[in-house]
């Protein structure tokens, strides 16, 4: 362990955004207006699967208020778009693949009249067969989605013989685990204004995760140099990486440039469920043998992704699936093969933990189930066969040493004795029955080996005698302005009075890349790692030349610069006020800015992460025996991942990535029939409300890193939302000694499976 | 409430528009506007009152709750002719001359929110339900904010904040 | 009244009356257009508010149409002697929406989470037709509702509960069961009210289900085999199976109508387990 630990004093500091959102005064980029402003509305396809056969807008370009109306004529570059590979149409102009293909779009004076202008655009279409699955999808004659056929991406990995440890296994444990199509529910639904500028120059302010990326893809849709794009991404009203792809921006833009007027689009709750990415539906079967001490021999992983109509992130979330499919263990035989596969359903894509989390699910359940064959405690059996410090990491490739995976093992073994206690102490209700389980997790950070992973920061004296740092990150929420606030105030010992924090603005910012992958904190932490003593040095030079006073007795504070007393008193010397006019007028530039690359194993293994977090959940629940409902009452975790930074901005973290999770195990589902959303707002897809949540969480957080650990702390944005399915699967089966394989867990099933053990004889099942 | 009939509701068709007179945060406003309109869209769109919020459009994320008469109401589910005559509370509405109501300070001190888009309804929710139960119950803690959706933090910053709001007894 | 009917009749086509108006602005979102013309109830002061009146020599609690769901659940007599209706009403949407729901658009919605309980408690339903003001048992009104008028539909104007029966035994509940805990459609609605005599036999029972699309019914044979039966473990059988007989819902997108029934029996039954009668 490391024994000077970093604890940042400044920790429980409220953040710097708090005030301005209690308050209701912080204007998201869907509250902004401007002089002139019009309205737009996206119209997207009346079919899942169709062939466009024409197009008629005369109707709508008629109608009084409307400023224009735009197809795919109207695009001046590519009709594509998507981070990786831009498959997606911009406006279709002769299929559509899904319901949330755009066909043509409309700004208008009023909301009303866009509505009304889209009512009016005539599509003739051919229905085509749709592929609402992707068993389906695989078909030999199935019709072909893309060009390449329907295989997005097959990814897998191979260790030692399978079949050979299944052979030599006593128990060996087969089963399909089936997860559903999650919707990230961000609060503030996708939206913004586009502002056209002088000289074709356009303002973006809408929300996305990669303020650079959005650049990128708009130049590329608008046939324009990036330089003359400007994007102000921030703040948002929750992403979780739902908006780290583009959304409704290029319609906005298209049309902003077309009428040169700003264009407000903010999408409807429903039209942001019918267009929005959704996390990847997966049925992934595991079949995994272990010999009589509970040590794993053979791992065999078929993962089948339903990834929607197009392909965005989809290949990288399967890529990480596959890599996370032994998860901590230490497995001597793995065969992991996972299939990504192009449908005529909503589009899946980045969601918090990518991939993670499903594949978690049914590693987790394969060892709980194993353990009760084996008749084996399940934490016994985890630490049979965990990773050590210095073990490789689930590719086979290095990592950066780490005890993380025992570190939450054992604390959530320890906190389940307590609960345990408790439990078995406890009267209830003679129609309630209770169960707690656990699970445990390991989470890679940053982008992973051969992906462009760059990180960046600036950090400058401003003129106004302001500490500014900038990033190109944004905040959606999870704290990052925080999170700045804290390492950059603790690093140079300046006051926060004494800071100017600048992100998401392509026109202030440096670029730090993607503000995703539970990346930030590290980034942020890395670069003011790197940038402070070169900065540490120009100011104080500057000081000392100005006031005569040695280099050596000076020092960044509070205020300004401070001269060091015999007594190790300090006293101001020079405001940072001072000093910026000093510079200023010496010419002298405080400028100090930093690129570099998110850490990454040093083998050469496609996507393989190095530095992990690791997360272990205790849940308890109650089933009612009567409706099979069940209800979580404790959702408790353990978290290793590095010094906290900011208090309320982990927990948080954990006990929002915690309930998330909690809605994705027991009622969150988009659910679709022949392509077609069945939950189009919040009556019918379900998030967890209060009535819902254990009303007592525990977060404890394992700060100790690997000694010598040079990493500093981890983000931990995802770890929180990955292992709570599997945790609440195993209380379910301690309540009810039943295993549940497929997500959100029915109370129907429950019911049914519940059943079988009551003692009523009026209580059978109806056939 | 004094008079006692029924009213014919016209939608905009043509141009038909109504007046209304309303108090807001205090202050009387004179609008004339679409008899439907919802009140969300009169706040955030006329009078940029842009503090309430809107996500669902349907009553079922509590992000657009606002006091009408002293009552919690989701401004989307609420028209112009409903709300004629009434006195309206909204976030921008509940800050003290002294600064932030308490319940904001316990938000912001307890982690209340983290992206801070069902901030203001969940603020509103919180003050509704002190106002009439300064010193409720866990379940009626839960009752009172069912109806408010937060995706990010788990809810568990939000009662923190309410039990810190309690336990200093300031809506005693 | 009688001016909302003839605004009513004077307008042709696309016409609507309207009160809280929490469920027209749901639909205008999933996408149905407001009618062209609302007539507003809202302000018809008579056609709100909690009092016992005197009819036909019976005490009753009359209950507005046009009262808000929120009263509904604070009021004091309906806490007090008809909780089953405060218990439902409480179940029903959020705080912010039962400040703008009533309970004449709760049942006037036909599958509205408050008739199970309503139904239960014997209520009865006053309605006007343009001339006349009608009064049903709520059972028969639901069964048959009133023929539209010059075609246009009859307004709820008020409920009225009886007191309810008094007993040294009795048994009452409301569940509704859904997908959440809180702020949920139901999947299952389930009401009953019992009162046992002294020689611990059913003399009264009400039993009625609902729940998802399925509009509330009353188990009327399940009622009629209780009556005047002592609950042993071979009738609470009985019983289970007669109920899971005679409750026929739909299967949706969620739950199966085995679910549904399977919920109810357990429901009720379990209630009535808590009544057993001791062993001789």
């Amino acid at each position: 362990m490391q024994r000077d630990q970093l604890v940042y004093k400044n920790r429980n500091r409220v953040r710097p955004d708090g005030k301005a959102k209690v308050t209701g005064s912080l204007k998201y980029l869907t509250d902004l207006s401007f002089p002139n402003m019009l309205y737009g509305k996206i119209l997207r396809s009346a079919y899942p699967h169709a062939k466009i056969l024409s197009i008629n807008i005369n109707d709508a370009e008629k109608l009084p208020g409307v400023k224009a109306v735009i197809t795919h004529k109207d695009i001046p570059g590519l009709n594509g778009f998507g981070i990786i590979s831009p498959d997606q149409p911009v406006l279709c102009e002769d299929r559509v693949r899904y319901v949330g293909d755009a066909i043509a779009a409309v700004a208008a004076e009023t909301i009303e009249i866009a509505e009304k202008a889209l009512q009016l655009i005539k599509v003739e279409y051919e229905q085509l067969p749709i592929l609402d699955d992707p068993e389906i999808a695989l078909e030999p004659h199935a019709p072909q989605l893309h060009e390449n056929g329907n295989l997005l991406h097959q990814a897998g990995y191979q260790k030692g013989d399978v079949d050979e440890g299944f052979v030599r296994s006593l128990v060996v444990i087969e089963e399909t685990y089936q997860v559903p199509r999650q919707m990230h529910t961000y609060m503030e639904t996708e939206g913004g204004v586009i502002v056209p500028e002088a000289n074709g120059a356009l303002s973006v302010y809408v929300g996305t995760q990669h303020g650079y990326k959005d650049r990128f893809q708009l130049s590329r849709i608008l046939g324009k140099p990036e330089e003359d794009i400007r994007i102000i991404s921030s703040p948002m009203g929750g992403s979780f990486g739902g908006k780290d792809e583009l959304n409704i921006q290029p319609y906005g833009a298209i049309l902003a440039l077309k009428t040169a007027c700003p264009v407000k689009i903010h999408q409807t709750r429903k039209e942001s469920v019918i267009s929005g990415l959704k996390r990847h539906p997966m049925r992934i079967t595991m079949k995994t043998g272990v010999d009589k001490d509970g040590k794993i021999l053979a791992h065999k992983v078929d993962i089948l992704a339903d990834t929607g109509a197009y392909s965005t992130l989809g290949p990288a979330i399967l890529d990480f699936a596959v890599e996370h499919a032994t998860g901590p263990y230490m497995v001597p035989n793995v065969k992991t093969e996972g299939l990504s596969v192009f449908t005529n359903n909503g589009v899946a894509g980045e969601f918090r933990g990518f991939g993670g989390n499903q594949i978690t699910f049914a590693l987790e359940g394969q060892i709980d189930r194993l353990a009760e064959k084996l008749n084996i405690d399940s934490i016994e059996l985890r630490r049979r066969n965990i990773r050590k410090v210095d073990d490789v990491g689930p590719l086979g490739h290095r990592i950066a040493p780490t005890n993380g995976a025992s570190d939450v093992l054992e604390a959530i073994s320890n906190h389940m004795k307590i609960k345990r206690n408790e439990l078995n102490n406890l009267n209830l209700d003679k129609f309630k029955v209770r169960g707690i389980g656990t699970a445990i997790t390991m989470h890679g950070g940053g982008l992973g080996q051969g992906r462009l992973d760059p990180a960046g920061g600036r950090l400058s004296l401003n003129k106004d005698g302001k500490i500014e740092i900038a990033f190109g990150f944004e905040e959606a929420g999870q704290g990052i302005l925080g999170v700045i606030e804290t390492i950059v105030t603790e690093e140079l010992g300046c006051s926060t009075d004494d800071l100017s924090i600048i992100i998401g603005d392509t026109a202030l910012v440096p670029s730090s890349g993607s503000t995703t992958a539970s990346r930030g904190t590290s980034m942020v932490w890395h670069a003011v790692k790197r940038m402070k003593d070169v900065f540490e040095r120009k100011l104080l030079d500057q000081a000392s030349k100005h006031t005569g006073i040695s280099v050596n007795e000076l020092q960044l504070s509070s205020g300004g610069v401070s001269k060091l007393a015999n007594d190790k008193s300090f006293s101001l010397v020079m405001s940072y006020l001072e000093l910026a006019e000093h510079m200023n007028k010496s010419k002298q530039s405080s400028i100090v800015t930093t690129n570099f690359d998110f850490p990454t194993t040093p083998d050469d293994v496609d996507g393989g992460h190095f530095l992990y977090t690791f997360g272990s959940v205790l849940a308890q629940v109650e089933i009612d025996l009567l409706t099979g409902k069940v209800k979580v009452i404790d959702l408790d975790q353990s978290i290793s991942a590095g010094p906290i930074v900011s208090m309320k901005g982990y927990t948080g973290q954990i006990e929002g990535g915690g309930v998330m999770a909690l809605g994705y195990t027991l009622m969150e589902e988009a659910l679709m029939v022949e392509g077609k959303y069945i939950t189009e707002n919040l009556d019918a897809y379900l998030i967890p409300s209060i009535s819902d949540v254990p009303f007592a969480m525990m977060t404890e957080a394992i700060e100790s890193l690997h000694d010598g650990d040079p990493y500093g702390p981890r983000g931990v944005g995802e770890i929180g939302t990955v292992a709570v399915a599997p945790a609440i699967a195993k209380a379910i089966h301690d309540a009810i000694g039943y295993w549940v394989s497929r997500l959100p867990v029915s109370s129907e099933e429950i019911l049914q499976a519940a059943s079988h053990r009551r003692m009523k004889q009026w209580a059978k099942v109806e056939q | 409430m004094g008079e006692s009939r029924a009213v014919t509701v016209n939608q905009p068709t043509e141009d038909k528009t109504i007046d209304i007179t309303v108090v807001i945060n205090g202050k009387e406003q004179h609008l004339q506007t679409e008899p439907t309109k919802r009140l969300v869209d009169i706040l955030r769109n006329d009078l940029d009152l842009t503090g309430t919020k809107i996500s669902c459009g349907i009553g079922r994320c509590g992000a657009c709750s606002v006091m009408i008469n002293g009552n919690l109401i989701n401004s989307c589910l609420v028209m112009a002719y409903q709300v004629d005559q009434a006195s309206i509370t909204t976030i921008e509405g509940i800050v003290r001359e002294e600064g932030l109501d308490p319940i904001q300070t316990a938000f912001l001190e307890e982690g209340g929110f983290q992206c801070g888009y069902c901030t203001p309804g969940m603020v509103m929710a919180v003050k509704s339900l002190l106002a009439d139960t300064p010193n409720p119950t866990e379940e009626q803690i839960k009752t009172a904010l069912s109806g408010n959706l937060c995706r990010c933090t788990g809810y568990g910053g939000i009662i923190r904040a309410v039990q810190r709001v309690i336990e200093e007894g300031t809506y005693l | 009244m009688k001016e909302a009917w003839e605004i009513m009749n004077s307008i042709s086509s696309d016409v609507s009356y309207i009160s809280g108006g929490t469920l027209m602005q749901l639909q205008r979102e999933q996408g149905t257009p407001l009618p062209e013309n609302l007539i507003s109830l809202e302000k018809i002061e008579s056609l709100r508010g909690i009092k016992k009146v005197v009819s036909n020599g019976k005490t009753m609690l009359e209950i507005g149409a046009l009262t808000t769901l929120a009263d509904c659940c604070s009021d004091p007599l309906i806490n007090q002697e008809w909780d089953l209706l405060s218990i439902s009403a409480k179940s029903v949407a959020s705080p912010a929406v039962r400040n703008r729901g009533t309970l004449g658009g709760n049942v006037s919605y036909r599958i509205g989470d408050t008739i199970p309980s309503l139904l239960a408690l014997d209520a009865e339903i006053t309605w006007f037709d343009g001339t006349e003001t009608y009064k049903e048992p709520l059972y028969d009104y639901l069964k048959n509702p009133p023929a539209p008028a010059f075609g246009n539909t009859p307004v709820i104007t008020s409920f009225l509960l009886p007191e309810t029966p008094v007993s040294t035994k009795l048994m009452s509940f409301y569940q509704k069961v859904g997908r959440r805990e809180s702020f949920i459609p139901s999947l299952v609605t389930a009401s009953a009210y019992c009162c046992w005599n002294s020689y611990n036999e059913i003399d009264y029972i009400r039993l009625a289900v609902g729940g998802g699309a399925n509009a509330p019914i009353r188990l009327k044979r399940c009622e009629r085999f209780l009556k005047g039966k002592v609950i042993t473990e071979e009738i609470l059988a009985l019983v289970y199976e007669e109920i899971i007989d005679e409750f026929k819902p739909d299967s949706d997108m969620f739950v199966s109508a085995s679910y549904r029934k399977t919920v109810v029996a357990n429901l009720i039954v379990s209630k009535l387990e808590d009544n057993l009668a001791e062993s001789p």
